[in-house]
């Protein structure tokens, strides 16, 4: 940048290493996690681990590995995440293709529609009684179709729809194209950035959800990853089976590092697909920033 | 040459098809500007078929549930059809502010989200201030990545983080002060400290991708701004004191109305996995007892009471706070 002098003062020396403790602050709290699920119980118990396993056991990921409960948690979070995504993905840019038509008759009306979401919603018990009433609750299907259509998201793929050149599209009508033609073979693979972006906030909004499932999900075989999680972190016996002391029992006492070693296994997706939700994230965020 | 669209554009504003058409009782115009609207709606049949489905979706899932709300007006039992139950006016809501803890929960979700605004606020403002600063792209971009990323774990994960610090049997800080030759503290169900807990943790949570925010706004001071005030000898506080900080000044106010009207929502997921009943009294929202009352008690229309109040009030709130805006910024948000 052109305002920088090329002197390194006593404020850059400060600056550097504030934000590297942030930096600290923000990375420890995993390490530590990561390092107890590694250690074997006896070793933690004895306590004064705080930076790195003096001991490495994979007991613990042995236990959770093994657990067909764990798995069918995780299969639960992929089919709702994968599922509600691509319906998100879907419905919202509909939505946003024919309300970027400035021109169409009806659009205005329709908008209005769509941004009263916005500012005010039914709540949480009407919604629960309408799923009730499509007989969905303790279906996949209640949690997918929670949250599908957001007017934010709408119209932040509407200004990307708006700004794509017109050209392209009046050309394909005037060779006789149909609507239903131009977007999927023109406009779609036009959209791919904004169409990642989103689905990448999408997916995440999914995986992570703790309170729809909840609500929804009555049956244990179809609790989501999260769901399970909570209940291995804050109840003292679980659902988990397994062995910890050598000992087979039908719900062992859950301990720390079991339970650390449960939520290093739920970060992993999110730690993987984090370098493209870098690249895409800072992109969707600084389109909607301009926005703001 | 004359592109389609510019001979559809004429099409559609004929006076048969805009709103000012004049309406002839003579059936012969009549019949034409019907028909008119009909082969428009034919012509655009494919958007209007796209855009049914969203559309189908929001009126479902969205208008059904604000209808749904009429509940709270009646005596609903589950089970029974909502024609069949007896309106009982606003006593549902006369009996929610006599009660010790709906108005418990709404306190609680007010002092919670002050001090949300009060302490996580300037957070992310001066992150971005001082990442501003840095000359090294390499570890400006490090750093941002580095702190953006518990904005997308999860609640529960973070909660098992906070967990093994503050449990209180073999939490690290317990660790430490066992060690000291202090007593252990059982901080996740102490009341004096779960407000604390909340928000610091919410701090952790979101203070990098806030802070993200907040550099696309410092990034987009004109350049030459910063420049004329070099050649005039301005050093770097100055700089950031007499043009960041007014330039982003539109910003940051913006963020805060907005802040602000959404002061009744103290986060759903993250108190639902720290809350306890010996915190209850402190740490139960109005979202939380919305649940308890409606999904756990099956008060479904007390609680969708307690819901209406909530949403009336967000969207008064949010209706001023765009006004608020818009004023600010000459336009209005959405």
């Amino acid at each position: 940048m052109a305002r920088f002098r090329k002197k390194f003062n006593l404020f850059d020396i400060f600056n550097y290493v504030f934000l590297f403790l942030m930096g600290i602050i923000t990375l420890y709290p995993f390490l530590y996690v990561l390092t107890i699920s590694l250690v074997p119980q006896g070793v933690y118990l004895k306590g004064g681990l705080f930076l790195y396993p003096t001991e490495i056991s994979l007991e613990a990921y042995k236990v959770v590995f093994n657990d067909r409960f764990v798995y069918s948690a995780l299969m639960s979070s992929v089919i709702i995440t994968v599922a509600g995504t691509a319906l998100n993905l879907i419905l919202t840019s509909m939505a946003a293709y024919v309300l970027s038509k400035n021109d169409l008759k009806g659009n205005k009306i329709i908008m209005r529609l769509f941004i009263f979401t916005m500012y005010f919603s039914g709540g949480m018990i009407p919604s629960y009684l309408l799923m009730n009433q499509l007989h969905l609750i303790d279906t996949y299907w209640a949690v997918i179709l929670s949250g599908t259509v957001s007017t934010y998201y709408i119209l932040v793929m509407r200004t990307f729809f708006a700004n794509l050149p017109a050209s392209m599209e009046e050309a394909a009508l005037i060779d006789g194209a149909s609507d239903i033609t131009v977007l999927v073979k023109i406009i779609l693979p036009l959209s791919k950035p904004v169409l990642a972006a989103l689905g990448l906030f999408f997916a995440v909004g999914h995986w992570n959800s703790y309170f729809t499932p909840m609500i929804y999900l009555n049956s244990r075989n179809k609790w989501t990853l999260q769901i399970v999680l909570r209940e291995i972190l804050f109840e003292t016996t679980s659902s988990i089976k397994g062995d910890m002391d050598g000992v087979a029992s039908e719900g062992i006492k859950v301990v720390a590092p079991l339970r650390m070693a449960t939520v290093i296994v739920s970060i992993i997706p999110i730690a993987l697909v984090y370098p493209l939700l870098q690249k895409h994230f800072v992109k969707g965020v600084l389109i909607g920033a301009v926005k703001a | 040459m004359y592109l389609k669209s510019d001979i559809l554009k004429g099409v559609t504003s004929m006076p048969a098809l805009t709103s000012e058409k004049k309406l002839s009782t003579a059936n012969g115009i009549y019949k034409t500007q019907k028909s008119n609207i009909l082969k428009y709606i034919w012509k655009k049949r494919f958007l209007y078929l796209i855009l049914s489905f969203p559309l189908l979706y929001i009126l479902i899932f969205y208008y059904i549930p604000m209808y749904g709300t009429i509940i709270s007006f009646l005596n609903y039992i589950p089970g029974q059809s909502i024609f069949e139950s007896e309106w009982i006016g606003f006593k549902n809501f006369e009996m929610i502010f006599q009660s010790r803890l709906f108005i418990g929960a709404l306190r609680n979700t007010l002092i919670i989200s002050s001090y949300r605004l009060i302490f996580s606020f300037p957070v992310p403002i001066i992150t971005a201030l001082l990442l501003n600063e840095v000359f090294n792209k390499y570890y400006k971009k490090g750093i941002q990545t580095v702190i953006v990323f518990p904005h997308f774990v999860s609640w529960v994960i973070i909660g098992g983080i906070i967990l093994s610090f503050l449990s209180a049997s073999d939490g690290l800080v317990n660790q430490i002060l066992v060690s000291l030759g202090h007593e252990k503290i059982s901080f996740l169900t102490e009341p004096k400290y779960f407000r604390l807990i909340l928000v610091f943790s919410g701090i952790w949570k979101e203070f990098g991708m806030s802070s993200v925010i907040y550099l696309a706004a410092v990034s987009s001071v004109d350049v030459s701004l910063y420049e004329a005030a070099i050649i005039d000898g301005a050093n770097r506080w100055q700089q950031t004191r007499y043009i960041t900080l007014p330039e982003i000044k539109e910003t940051i106010v913006i963020i805060f109305i907005l802040a602000l009207s959404g002061i009744l929502n103290a986060g759903l997921d993250q108190v639902l996995v720290l809350l306890n009943p010996m915190v209850s009294d402190v740490g139960e929202t109005l979202d939380t007892y919305v649940y308890k009352v409606g999904l756990t008690s099956g008060k479904f229309s007390l609680s969708t009471a307690m819901g209406l109040f909530k949403s009336a009030v967000g969207f008064f709130l949010i209706i001023t706070s765009n006004a608020f805006i818009k004023r600010i910024n000459g336009k209005s948000l959405f």
